[in-house]
């Protein structure tokens, strides 16, 4: 009965399997950051080594290519505190068949997995679309609060879209910013608050985009229990219509 | 600069168009441009109504000539007019966009003056669109049936989509209630641009309505039965090669005619066309296999379990071994689930708890499977019907009108039909 612990990257989950294969033992759980253990739990602190880390790697690849490793780690990106375990399972798995067993659906963990990995997809996609800009002196800047870590995920799809704009996509709940100088991304960590001016048009615009909002429902169809199913409450706070 | 109160006018009628999607363009951006398209469309609110809200549906103007009687914007009727220049739409358009509101445009106008004078705004608004404004997100134009051939083609080469909507599903109905329409002067249209569409994708043209083409009927405000409206949509995919025929509900506006039913159709039985026109598209169902043209679609079980219960003799299939085919025609078995089935079956045989964590929808698909031989459904036909019926009830509430827009239907790919 024993759990790891590790700094939650890919590199650290690597490094567990490492230490799952060499040392012959198969633990209950992974887990990073703060947590509680049960009292009949040890913990064994794995450390992350990045030339351990990349022979894993190079390990999982045989498995099945560059696309397994991947789609393997999305998870990784979860609100769900079960992120490690799963990942770790489902590498593992991997490893001792020597295959790729990502779409053996019989498998519990397989099951988690691409269950954490469509919520995350679902959650990019859906944000592409429910993101709100607001044009402001220097560019356009958007703040939402994803469930997951996605917010570099959601950003190229923007640069593309507004290849010559600069703009800032700001993670409230991690204090992540994706800033985009109008040539290239990047992703950083803000702790200070943000303060950005907005332009004059933009309160004009904001009204006019909630008239066309309240005039395109149909008032005799009214189904909130379908909006609530595609649009959920939380996400609706950083949305302009629902101001 | 559009005021509100246009903007409400403008908008307030386009929503009865029921096609919303902004899928089926990869549009890319270009050096100097704004936007793009994505293949698989994107949803960027939700309505009060649970509907998706991914382009400005706007109208050019609301001012008609014709007086089409299930129509608020017919001569006839008294209500407010208002009209927008095509720069107006430009603004408007880039501003939304630009703050991520909207996926794109869908332009749409009454006929104003004549068909030619209308198609040309309509034209001069999308080509000022993507030439002065460097709009390269997604568009859906209306045709304006009626108007010059060429400047109709010419529309082609700058919009996404493009949609002639066939009103009605009889042309005795067209005539007698779209009095100044005509069935060859919607389908004439269609055909041309179906031609240009088909010779455009030979060469590799990927400007010309990389989207293709869609189009709309009203149900409910005329006699027709689903099985000829059903026929009709399978003949239109065939002959026009439309990516997507829309249904939408009659919705009663102040007429006062007895040409017109009072009372709105109720919105499952668009929702049960909506799973019809799924079995032709994706599920490899032909019409007459779904139902005979005097027939209506049964409200009580959708149309894939209808079927399978009038085809019991090719009941239980086994899933460990039935091929792709044959098991998305299972109720309970979706796309989604039927390609997991295919691929977890290489790594073990699959027992029913398995298809349950696959997410089959097991109260339908029980009656129609063995899993390793054994069987745990009812024996009874009718009792099977009954259990359908009752599974049916519980999740209609969620469901309605989900399969009118493409970027949300994805998610019930999966196990619900
Ligand atoms: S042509 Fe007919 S359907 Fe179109 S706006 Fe005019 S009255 Fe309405």
């Amino acid at each position: 009965m024993f759990i790891y612990r590790c700094d939650g990257t890919k590199e650290g989950i690597l490094c567990c399997l490492y230490d799952s294969f060499t040392a012959k033992r198969v633990p209950d759980a992974v887990y990073s950051g703060r947590f509680q253990p049960a009292f009949d739990q040890e913990v064994i602190d794995v450390k992350t080594d990045e030339k351990i880390a990349a022979r894993v790697r190079s390990g999982i690849v045989k498995c099945g290519g560059i696309s397994l490793l991947s789609e393997l780690f999305l998870p990784l990106r979860s609100c769900e505190s079960l992120r490690e375990t799963v990942v770790f399972f489902v590498a593992y798995r991997c490893l001792k068949e020597r295959r790729n067993v990502i779409t053996d659906y019989t498998d519990n963990n397989v099951l988690l997995h691409r269950d954490l990995a469509a919520r995350i997809k679902k959650e990019v996609h859906n944000m592409h679309g429910f993101l709100r800009f607001a044009e402001c002196t220097g560019g356009l800047y958007a703040h939402f609060s994803p469930d997951n870590d996605v917010v570099d995920l959601v950003a190229p799809h923007f640069a593309r879209r507004f290849s010559g704009e600069k703009f800032i996509i700001h993670d409230t709940k991690r204090n992540l910013l994706a800033v985009y100088d109008g040539k290239s991304l990047k992703t950083v960590l803000n702790d200070s608050p943000v303060t950005v001016y907005l332009s004059t048009e933009e309160e004009q615009f904001r009204k006019l985009w909630k008239t066309y909002f309240d005039s395109v429902s149909i008032e005799s169809r009214k189904n909130k229990r379908l909006q609530d199913n595609f649009l959920p409450r939380r996400y609706r706070k950083d949305m302009t219509e629902f101001q | 600069m559009l005021d509100e109160q246009r903007l409400k006018i403008l908008t307030e009628s386009a929503k009865y168009d029921v096609s919303c999607s902004s899928s089926g363009s990869d549009r890319r951006n270009t050096a100097k441009g704004t936007g793009n398209a994505a293949m698989c469309g994107i949803c960027h609110s939700f309505t009060q109504d649970g509907r998706c809200v991914s382009l400005l549906k706007i109208l050019l103007s609301n001012r008609c000539v014709y007086d089409c009687l299930y129509c608020v914007n017919r001569r006839s009727n008294d209500v407010p007019r208002a009209s927008a220049s095509p720069d107006e739409i430009c603004r408007l358009v880039m501003s939304f966009y630009r703050r991520n509101y909207i996926e794109g445009l869908f332009l749409s106008s009454a006929i104003e003056k004549s068909p030619d004078h209308t198609m040309e705004l309509l034209l001069e608004t999308v080509v000022r669109l993507r030439k002065l404004y460097g709009f390269n997100g997604y568009i859906h134009l209306k045709g304006i049936p009626g108007a010059d051939e060429l400047m109709l083609k010419r529309a082609g080469g700058y919009v996404d989509r493009m949609s002639f909507n066939i009103e009605l599903p009889s042309e005795k109905s067209l005539k007698l209630l779209a009095p100044q329409k005509s069935k060859k002067a919607i389908l004439t249209p269609m055909s041309d641009m179906a031609a240009e569409y088909v010779a455009a994708k030979a060469e590799k043209n990927k400007l010309f309505l990389p989207a293709g083409q869609t189009t709309q009927m009203i149900v409910g405000a005329s006699p027709e039965h689903d099985g000829a409206i059903i026929r009709l949509t399978e003949g239109l995919y065939k002959k026009f090669a439309l990516k997507r025929v829309y249904f939408s509900s009659y919705v009663p506006t102040n007429t006062n005619t007895d040409l017109l039913p009072t009372a709105p159709v109720g919105l499952l039985r668009e929702h049960r066309l909506y799973q019809a026109d799924w079995l032709l598209r994706f599920y490899g169902f032909s019409a007459s296999e779904i139902l005979s043209e005097n027939e209506d679609l049964d409200v009580t079980v959708d149309p894939k379990c209808a079927w399978a219960l009038k085809h019991m003799e090719q009941f239980p299939v086994e899933v460990n071994s039935a091929p792709p085919e044959m098991l998305v025609r299972v109720p309970g078995i979706g796309f989604i689930t039927a390609n997991k089935i295919v691929r977890a079956r290489k790594f073990s045989r699959l027992d029913f708890n398995d298809l349950y964590k696959m997410r089959v929808v097991m109260k339908r698909a029980v009656h129609f499977i063995t899993c390793n031989g054994k069987f745990s459904g009812q024996p009874h036909l009718q009792s099977v019907k009954n259990l359908l019926v009752l599974a049916e009830n519980s999740t209609n509430a969620v469901q309605l009108s989900m399969f009118s827009s493409p970027e949300i239907s994805t998610s019930v790919i999966g196990g619900q039909l």
